[in-house]
């Protein structure tokens, strides 16, 4: 029988391990209230320590915790910026496991032994972080690969983890420390986030994907290392061998201006600017035109090749774009460089819809000048580069939707997130970058549309066109008359209009309290004849025994019940 | 008219006389009324349904005391559970497979695995009385059997509880398959009805199931009654389906021909379909038979084009032609030399209303094109009309599970399932459960289709292309549009289309003319923003607290007021009697009834403000 379990996913947890995550986390939370507490008596009430504390209680958790507060981090939509900067300090720097380990881990996934696949295995890992280490290795062939191997047990811990912190958001909300369903977004998004980077056979399909996508788009000088996808499962992830620089130690060099380091990169023809401008040309392809991106492009993933070329690793996290956002997002900068900082804004809201219920004409006139900033800044050749990036758009709509309460979804903030990654390495690379990456994209962009449409008729001769495009005429005229029928049938319905009418339940209330104006009347009318020395109201006593009187008070009751109830029953538009 | 009256022997001359008169005909015919198509079935007899009540209520039951235990125990896999329920259900013969394989179409009910598993029920039983057969078949022919068929093989090639499959040759040499059904089949599944629809109401009554719930299940499985068991409905299908593919110029797909004239609702006569069956290529393939495989290649059948023909016959049945195979079986579906299909069950079809075919082909496309959330706007459309639900909400959570679908559908590596539209339909379905969103059935059997041809051509060929496939169908669709078109034209004379043109700019200008007509009435009346009131109720209710307040602040005035006279006069008082003496007076009741019917007043005047509530 197939298997037909779908990728991804974490497994349920089990009794005893969330038992002992869950006091370990509830601990961790006290310790962090506690602390909070502290520093609140103190007077330290920055946004800063506040993340500070939070960054503390992720270390002190330990674990995956850690993978949970650096994916806070990116919720710069949630959090406030200085807690995010915090956050993002967290490291997973864990000991690699050993190698026994590893080869266990690896003869499982593959599902033979591993001399029946490899020459050879480096037991040093080449890197180590908290889900996986990476070694290399040698196949039978002779062709050398990196063989990403996934820890074991770690799939089981990020579920206990989440689970954990699934509780404690739970009851945070439980206990109106927050508002109710805060954090339901955060929860799903962690849940689908943690579950797919557990699966390498995901990573190894985007890699492949996104390899694919780059070749067709003629983004040459991008390389991403060809992924061995019969060897690859659920925790074993063989790709290609390259051997690159770090975009890091690239940057350090460029930073610090060190010419020896400048002349062995020159000697290697790797040119600072030129990478600038590609990996600038490449953020903006990854921007309007794939489909979906890189989640994590923090310059440890980016190297660079000999000839300036790009390398990009590690396609754990992706996330996707879809063409409305990304039709969006290409209008936006189109506005943006017209500088109409009030469509920009338009556009941007457009793009946050559904919003909750807010006065949007002080949302929108903010939003403008806020972008109004962002563009003049973007506009300036003198302005410090962090101002200058097409990014600030973007983190400038975070900062808004934190404000209003406006929740952003995960692909938004994840691609919010890399842009402003790839930013900030061009801009380290080249301070004066110009917009000369831009007009480059668009001419590119529109060569490859071009490709595009031509491939897809290639097979068609002009006599095939011709007969369709024919037909597809003749039906568009149907479809018009079809359309127009139809909204003539619509318009004829809806000529009559309605009188304003009362909703029942207002009637019913007017009904009750005309009933009681007369009560009340006679009430003062009683009153006024006592006042006046008539006491009347032995008279009323007489008059409220007598049945023929309690036969018409009853009556009256009952045909004021009556006319209630039919106010209410009455049918009514839109009811 | 009467001739008008000549020479009259009878009366004579004069004003009254008798005129020639038509003779009347001897015996008029009487014709029977016209069957009404589904005849409605005929009730059971009351011992028929208690029998399948106790038949039925004995299955659950043993069912139950097998599965709940090992549930309980957490020890039964769903592999297991939809084994146990296949064969519970094949036990009963007859109702039992149809009502599984109906539930099989549930698939947002319940797992991929159990659906399968129902799909692939059987019902074998010995086969009926030859005699008994042949009187059926002679009653359907209205004439001796000798002076229509050559030969007729008494031994069934299929036996099933519904019907009996036989062989034979036509005088003219043409070899048919003869479908029987067996007596008294349809009044059995009619009491199995019942009995089950007795038990589902029992469910409903007893608050095990929201009621309502097995509606949609009790109203299909009437249909099917109805369906299933007619064979002229089945007939009429076929036919269909055999004359709209010869129209649209499909050579590699069809069904066999049926002699109508040879047919009765219980009998079906039809053409016999040589070549080899779906299923056998498929057990061919999974079991590597190497002498199979080469009897394929003489008889020059390649699975993958089989494979790809397959997707193209089910694109075509869902979006153009009038039904579509609900539950395509692969032994049903015979191939013949050069890859040519041969459906052969329409026991079980659906319909397709326009707009579902609109937004079916347009899902295909946009995934096609890498747009999954216009993909996710299509498959939101398919579900309305909607329950109340953040609609936002359930769209982007299709959507994200569509980009996983997408990336599976698109990887040259990914599993062979995968490449089905499996994975898409169970995580819509699944989105679907979150929300509480119930598909509608019609939506459910285009997706069980669907998924059963993809299933299908992906087993025959793993490393098959669904968007590419189906590109591929959409230019062959266009292509045959256009062809349809320009025949269409060709055979039109200009002065034909000149008044089609004109008809319809006529049609199109009035159309307009009223639409304008609308336009203006709608513009009349612009739209107005109005100054926020606050609601009605809320603001009698803030009018009643506000005269409560009011109320209150005179008593404590007043209280105060008479508190300190009487302190300063040196002549303090218990509060009680303050409170009792202020209260009675008859000045402060005045106060009050004033104030009250005020403010009666404003709740009355804001109550009669017409338009918002």
């Amino acid at each position: 029988m197939t298997d037909f379990a779908p990728l991804g996913g974490l497994p349920e947890p089990d009794l005893v391990g969330m038992l002992r995550r869950g006091t370990l986390w509830g601990m961790g939370a006290a310790r962090f209230m506690a602390y909070t507490l502290v520093d609140r008596l103190r007077g330290r009430r920055s946004d800063d320590q506040k993340g500070r504390r939070l960054r503390e209680m992720f270390e002190w958790v330990g674990g995956t915790a850690v993978k949970v507060g650096q994916q806070l981090a990116a919720r710069s939509d949630m959090l406030p910026h200085p807690v995010c900067e915090q956050l993002a300090r967290l490291t997973d720097d864990v000991p690699p496991m050993s190698i026994e380990e590893a080869m266990r881990q690896i003869e499982e996934g593959l599902g033979r032994p591993v001399a029946e696949v490899f020459e050879e295995i480096d037991p040093k890992p080449i890197g180590a972080a908290s889900v996986a280490c990476v070694y290399r290795g040698r196949l039978l062939g002779g062709k050398d690969v990196a063989i990403k191997v996934r820890r074991p047990g770690i799939a089981m811990l990020f579920s206990l983890d989440l689970t954990a912190f699934n509780m404690m958001t739970r009851f945070m909300e439980w206990s109106t420390v927050a508002r109710d369903g805060t954090f339901a977004h955060l929860r799903d998004d962690l849940k689908i986030m943690f579950g797919e980077e557990m699966d390498f056979r995901l990573e190894s399909r985007y890699q492949r994907l996104f390899r694919k996508a780059a070749r067709r788009a003629g983004l040459r000088w991008v390389s991403v290392p060809k992924v061995y996808a019969d060897l690859c499962s659920r925790t074993v992830l063989v790709s290609e061998l390259v051997t690159a620089i770090s975009a890091r130690s690239l940057l350090e060099a460029v930073e610090s201006g060190d010419p020896r380091a400048m002349d062995r990169f020159t000697e290697q023809n790797i040119d600072p600017a030129l990478v600038a401008h590609r990996v600038m040309l490449f953020s903006l392809w990854v921007r309007f035109e794939a489909p979906f991106f890189h989640a994590d492009p923090h310059p440890g993933n980016v190297f660079v090749q000999p000839g300036s070329r790009i390398l990009l690793l590690d396609f754990g996290a992706c996330g996707m774009t879809s063409r409305r956002t990304r039709l969006y997002h290409s209008e936006v900068l189109r506005m943006a460089i017209d500088g109409d900082s009030d469509m920009v804004s338009r556009i941007m809201l457009a793009d946050l819809s559904p919003l909750p219920q807010l006065d949007m004409d002080r949302l929108r006139r903010f939003m403008a000048e806020g972008f109004e900033g962002v563009i003049e800044a973007m506009d300036d050749k003198d302005a410090p580069w962090p101002d200058r990036m097409i990014s600030g758009l973007w983190i400038k709509v975070m900062e808004i939707a934190r404000e209003y309460n406006i929740r952003i979804n995960l692909d938004t903030v994840r691609s919010i997130r890399a842009y402003l990654l790839y930013d900030t390495l061009v801009f380290r690379l080249d301070n004066h970058m110009s917009d000369k990456p831009l007009q480059d994209f668009l001419r590119d962009r529109s060569v490859r549309q071009r490709k595009v449409m031509v491939r897809r008729n290639a097979h068609l001769d002009s006599e095939d066109l011709r007969a369709m495009e024919r037909a597809r005429r003749e039906e568009a005229m149907a479809r018009v008359e079809y359309l127009l029928t139809k909204a003539t049938i619509g318009a004829d319905s809806l000529l009559l209009s309605f009188r304003l009418a009362l909703g029942n339940l207002a009637r019913a209330a007017r009904v009750v309290a005309r009933v009681l104006r007369l009560v009340s009347v006679v009430a003062v009318l009683l009153l006024a004849l006592r006042l006046a020395g008539l006491d009347l109201v032995p008279w009323v006593r007489v008059v409220l025994h007598s049945t023929p009187t309690l036969l018409v008070l009853g009556l009256l009751i009952l045909i004021g019940l009556r006319k209630g109830l039919y106010a209410l029953e009455r049918v009514q538009v839109g009811d | 008219m009467a001739p008008p009256a000549s020479n009259d022997e009878h009366g004579e001359e004069g004003l009254f006389r008798t005129l020639e008169k038509r003779p009347p005909l001897k015996e008029p015919k009487v014709h029977r009324a016209p069957t009404v198509r589904p005849p409605p079935p005929p009730s059971p007899p009351l011992w028929m349904v208690v029998t399948a009540s106790l038949r039925w209520g004995l299955m659950i039951f043993r069912f139950m005391l097998w599965y709940q235990p090992r549930r309980l125990l957490g020890r039964v896999t769903t592999q297991q559970f939809a084994v146990a329920l296949r064969k519970a259900l094949e036990r009963m013969g007859a109702t039992g497979p149809r009502v599984g394989k109906q539930l099989a179409m549930r698939i947002d009910l319940m797992p991929l695995e159990v659906s399968l598993q129902l799909a692939a029920m059987r019902d074998p039983k010995p086969p009926m009385s030859f005699e008994v057969a042949m009187g059926r078949l002679r009653e359907a022919a209205e004439k001796p059997l000798e002076e229509v068929y050559e030969a007729i093989d008494p031994d069934p090639i299929l036996s099933n509880t519904v019907e009996c499959v036989y062989q034979g040759y036509l005088k003219s040499g043409e070899r048919v398959a003869i479908r029987i059904r067996r007596d008294g089949i349809r009044a059995r599944i009619l009491a199995d009805i019942r009995a089950l629809s007795m038990f589902t109401r029992i469910n409903e009554l007893m608050g095990l199931v929201r009621p309502g719930f097995f509606d949609q299940l009790r109203a299909e499985l009437v249909d099917l009654a109805h369906e299933e068991l007619d064979f002229s409905l089945q007939a009429r299908q076929q036919t269909l389906f055999r004359k709209r593919a010869r129209r649209d110029d499909l050579s590699w797909l069809s069904a066999p021909d049926i002699h109508r004239k040879l047919c009765s609702d219980s009998v079906m006569v039809s053409e016999w379909a040589s070549g080899v069956r779906l299923s056998e290529i498929l057990d061919a393939l999974e079991q590597k038979n190497e002498d199979f495989m080469l009897r394929l290649v003489e008889l020059d059948i390649q699975p993958e084009r089989v494979a790809r023909r397959l997707l193209q016959a089910s694109w075509w049945g869902l979006l153009e032609n009038l039904f579509f195979v609900a539950q395509p079986n692969a032994e049903e579906i015979v191939v013949r030399p050069g890859n040519k299909l041969v459906f052969l069950g329409f026991h079980d079809c659906g319909t397709m209303p326009t707009n579902q075919k609109r937004l079916y082909r347009q899902i295909l496309e946009r995934l096609g094109e890498d747009d999954a959330s216009g993909a996710s706007q299509a498959i939101v459309q398919l579900f309305s009309p909607l329950p109340f639900i953040d609609v936002f909400d359930f769209g982007k959570r299709i959507e994200s599970g569509l980009w996983y679908e997408l990336f599976a559908l698109k990887d040259s590596q990914s599993a062979w399932w995968e490449r089905t539209t499996i994975g898409l339909w169970r995580r819509v379905l699944s989105c679907c459960r979150h929300d509480g969103v119930t598909p509608r059935l019609e939506v459910l059997r285009m997706m069980r289709s669907t998924l059963a041809f993809d299933t299908m051509a992906a087993r025959l060929k793993p490393d098959v292309k669904l968007l590419r496939e189906f590109d591929r169908y959409r230019m062959a669709s266009d292509r045959r549009a256009a062809r349809r078109y320009a025949e269409d034209l060709d055979k039109t004379s200009l002065e034909d289309l000149e008044s089609r043109w004109i008809a319809r700019t006529a049609r199109i200008t009035e159309g307009m003319m009223r639409l304008g007509l609308w336009v203006e009435a709608t513009v009349e009346n612009l739209p107005v923003s109005n100054l926020a009131l606050s609601g009605k109720a809320s603001y009698a209710a803030a009018q009643v607290l506000r005269s409560g307040v009011a109320i209150f602040a005179i008593f404590l005035f007043v209280f105060v007021a008479r508190a300190t006279v009487f302190f300063a006069q040196d002549q303090p008082v218990p509060p009680i009697v303050h409170i009792r003496a202020i209260l009675t007076n008859p000045l402060f009741g005045l106060a009050v009834i004033i104030l009250l019917s005020l403010t009666l007043r404003r709740i009355l005047f804001r109550l009669d403000d017409k338009g918002d509530d």
